[in-house]
């Protein structure tokens, strides 16, 4: 019960997330967690510490708001460890036990999924950046473990006083992907941080931790609440499989079940608002999000990641257009930059420049101080 | 006569651009008829200094003390307040001094670029292929036709003496000015993961920095010192194996403390990268690493204080050869003056 005190389990939500929210949160009581949650959703949560949206707080198109809550609202709690749980999750079995343990080995934790650079990786990409290239993007950022993994996003904790910092290395190393290339959500800041705050990163090795979290992302659980039997989990990236019982279940195809489940239990104890505004990115996000397909969660991240790309794209041109004419952007004329292309005309250009100013500065050399000179050669003389 | 040589900087025992410039005067006061001009008065109150410039023949006083006009080269090593305020390149170049400017950060500042633009640099000076690879892209585009040159850094050998380490519970260190971008984000979970069982000293130890790591535990293992709290000789004595690890924040150009650690006989791990490899042979004076495993196959090797001695004595002779030749440095001084004597 002590630990319990220490950590907070939190999340957001807004739409029909929030019923999801509601479906997660009955679910940690029922399973006998006894700590505290915090929600901030656009409508009450029952069983919860509920607080409204932040309508001062952005929330952007790749998820980074999570880190913008996380400083100006979680980081002040007086608990020590703080659990983010997306509201896709739902939990079949007590987890009061586990949550502590996983923040031990340093101050922030999320699952490291599937291997991006061993021989055991069957997938060439992750989130549309090939394997090598991700893999010497995180080398030059200054991971430093071996073996690196993928990350979701959805589940991850951290020590209240490392928020700032984590706020901080979450974006540096968005821009510092953004300026190879790549628009990424906020989970691959998640993982790029898995790996550098750890003092052994395999102990976030979600196969090490198959009896407390999982994400079921191929619809084995679609449409069905997870109810605590065994189902097959698949490795993102090397497609292996096995069978997991996990208490928290990342149960991201298993969306409308969760809504259904979470508008049972709201029921007519809860006034149902109207829901709070809330500033959504754009019309094509908030249609990927209010969409009851499968995978919507994935559809909204790639949506929004294509529009961020998007953007990040016709910045850079509006940059170059600044020094020289450029013509007039299409979105047919939106490319993914070549970085290797690139690189090799502007080491082109400046060997050529070098060149140029050798020639100017033998050229100069002509020129003579003779008086000076003559001084400086005889002490080189000498 | 000596050709005469105004150096817009003061110099200090603390970060790579002052102790170049300290490295410099002695270097060049027999050469040369050197006046060093500071950016600000009080630091002509500084007796320490001023005593060992009297000592070497050089003078020193304010920009607005030197005469309007005046014959011979102005030198600058990172003191982007020239630019800044501007009256004082203005200074430098009414005055009708050929101005070297040397940037040894891997960054400009725009008001830097901008004198450049303006024709207000005669030479662009680089300590490496490596820097001016970097640097030099964006000096042609400010302006195409900039002289440069390459002069590499030269550092004074008697400042740094062998030290005969202790045999003891091993300590890897790390010294710089207090700059937050050069202490990596996840550097005490890096060492710790790296090596738990050696201790760590780290002299640099700012309040910004220490803000930096606040959400870190550092225990018992760790001493933390502020800047100049002790010598740097000292601290090379605290220490076994100075290691540099980098990250995305924070390129080096040439990092004068790794060359001093290995003057005073410390093996160096560093990454693979920037001026490392001209720096480190890899397995012989220390190592290029550029993973965790490899880190700390690194510094399992460097327990033994019999390998460090070797590689840390290797390290010193190497260094010797290769930055502290004083005759070579000269004779590139000398050179350069004489190519800043002949742009136009």
């Amino acid at each position: 019960m002590s630990a319990e005190r220490e950590l907070i389990i939190w999340s957001v939500a807004w739409g029909d997330y929030a019923y999801m929210l509601q479906a997660l949160v009955s679910s940690l009581r029922r399973t006998g967690f006894g700590g505290k949650i915090v929600v901030f959703c656009d409508r009450p949560i029952k069983e919860a510490d509920w607080r409204p949206i932040d309508p001062n707080i952005d929330l952007d198109q790749l998820q980074f708001w999570k880190f913008e809550y996380l400083c100006k609202h979680m980081a002040k709690e007086p608990g020590k460890n703080l659990v983010f749980i997306d509201s896709d999750h739902y939990v079949v079995r007590n987890v009061s036990e586990h949550l502590p343990k996983l923040i031990e080995d340093g101050p922030w934790h999320s699952f490291l999924e599937g291997p991006i650079n061993t021989a055991a990786t069957r997938r060439g990409d992750w989130w549309g950046c090939p394997n090598a290239e991700f893999v010497q993007m995180c080398r030059d950022f200054g991971v430093m473990q071996k073996e690196i993994r993928n990350s979701n996003g959805g589940f991850w904790a951290i020590r209240s006083e490392f928020a700032e910092t984590a706020r901080i290395v979450a974006k540096e190393f968005h821009e510092f992907a953004r300026k190879r290339g790549h628009v990424f959500p906020e989970e691959v800041s998640i993982a790029v941080m898995s790996h550098m705050f750890s003092e052994d990163h395999q102990v976030r090795f979600a196969d090490k931790w198959p009896h407390v979290w999982g994400s079921e992302w191929t619809g084995t659980l679609q449409d069905r609440v997870p109810d605590g039997n065994p189902w097959k989990l698949v490795n993102y990236m090397s497609g292996e499989t096995s069978l997991v019982n996990p208490a928290i279940v990342h149960a991201m195809r298993s969306k409308s079940a969760l809504i259904a489940l979470g508008k049972s239990i709201a029921g007519d104890e809860v006034v149902m608002a109207e829901p709070q505004k809330v500033n959504v990115p754009s019309p094509g996000v908030q249609a990927a999000m209010q969409s009851q397909k499968p995978c919507s969660a994935c559809a909204r991240k790639r949506q929004q990641m294509l529009e961020a790309q998007a953007k990040a794209q016709l910045e850079a041109a509006a940059g170059k257009a600044d020094s020289s004419p450029a013509p007039a952007l299409t979105p047919d004329s939106i490319t993914v930059v070549d970085s290797s292309t690139q690189d090799s005309d502007s080491a082109a250009s400046i060997t050529a420049q070098a060149e140029q100013t050798e020639a100017q500065q033998m050229a100069s050399s002509s020129q003579k101080q003779p008086s000076l000179l003559d001084r400086l050669k005889g002490m080189i003389a000498s | 006569m000596k050709p005469s040589l105004y150096i817009f900087q003061w110099p200090s025992d603390l970060g790579g651009a002052d102790t170049r410039m300290r490295d410099i005067v002695t270097l060049c006061a027999h050469d040369y008829d050197i006046t060093v001009v500071p950016n600000d008065e009080f630091r002509l109150q500084e007796k320490n200094w001023t005593d060992w410039m009297d000592s070497l023949g050089v003078k020193y006083c304010m920009l607005e003390s030197l005469p309007d006009k005046l014959e011979g080269f102005a030198f600058s090593c990172c003191n982007f307040r020239l630019f800044t305020d501007k009256e004082r390149i203005r200074g430098i170049k009414s005055r009708g001094l050929k101005f070297i400017w040397a940037n040894d950060m891997m960054w400009h500042t725009e008001a830097e670029l901008a004198a450049i633009r303006q024709g207000l640099v005669d030479v662009v000076l680089y300590t490496s292929q490596f820097h001016a690879d970097k640097l030099h892209g964006d000096v042609v585009s400010a302006r195409p036709m900039q002289p440069m040159r390459i002069v590499k850094n030269y550092i004074d050998a008697s400042h740094w003496p062998m030290v005969v380490r202790p045999d003891r519970q091993p300590v890897m260190g790390k010294v710089s000015r207090p700059d937050t971008a050069k202490f990596s984000i996840d550097l005490p979970m890096l060492w710790q993961a790296a090596a738990p069982l050696w201790k760590y000293d780290l002299m640099g130890w700012g309040d910004d920095v220490a803000d930096k790591f606040s959400w870190h535990t550092f225990d018992s293992r760790w001493k933390l010192r502020p800047p100049c709290s002790i010598s740097v000789k000292d601290w090379h004595a605290a220490v076994d194996v100075f290691v540099y690890n980098g990250s995305f924040s924070y390129i080096e150009n040439q990092s004068r403390a790794v060359v001093e650690a290995q003057l005073s006989g410390m093996p160096v791990i560093a990454p693979p990268k920037w001026n490392f490899p001209n720096m480190v042979w890899h397995t012989r004076t220390g190592f290029l690493v550029d993973d965790l495993d490899s880190m700390r196959a690194a510094l399992d090797s460097l327990k033994s204080p019999e390998t460090r001695w070797k590689m840390g004595s290797l390290a010193r002779e190497c260094a010797l050869s290769i930055w502290c030749d004083e005759r070579d440095a000269r004779r590139e001084w000398n050179s350069l003056i004489a190519f800043a004597a002949e742009v136009r």
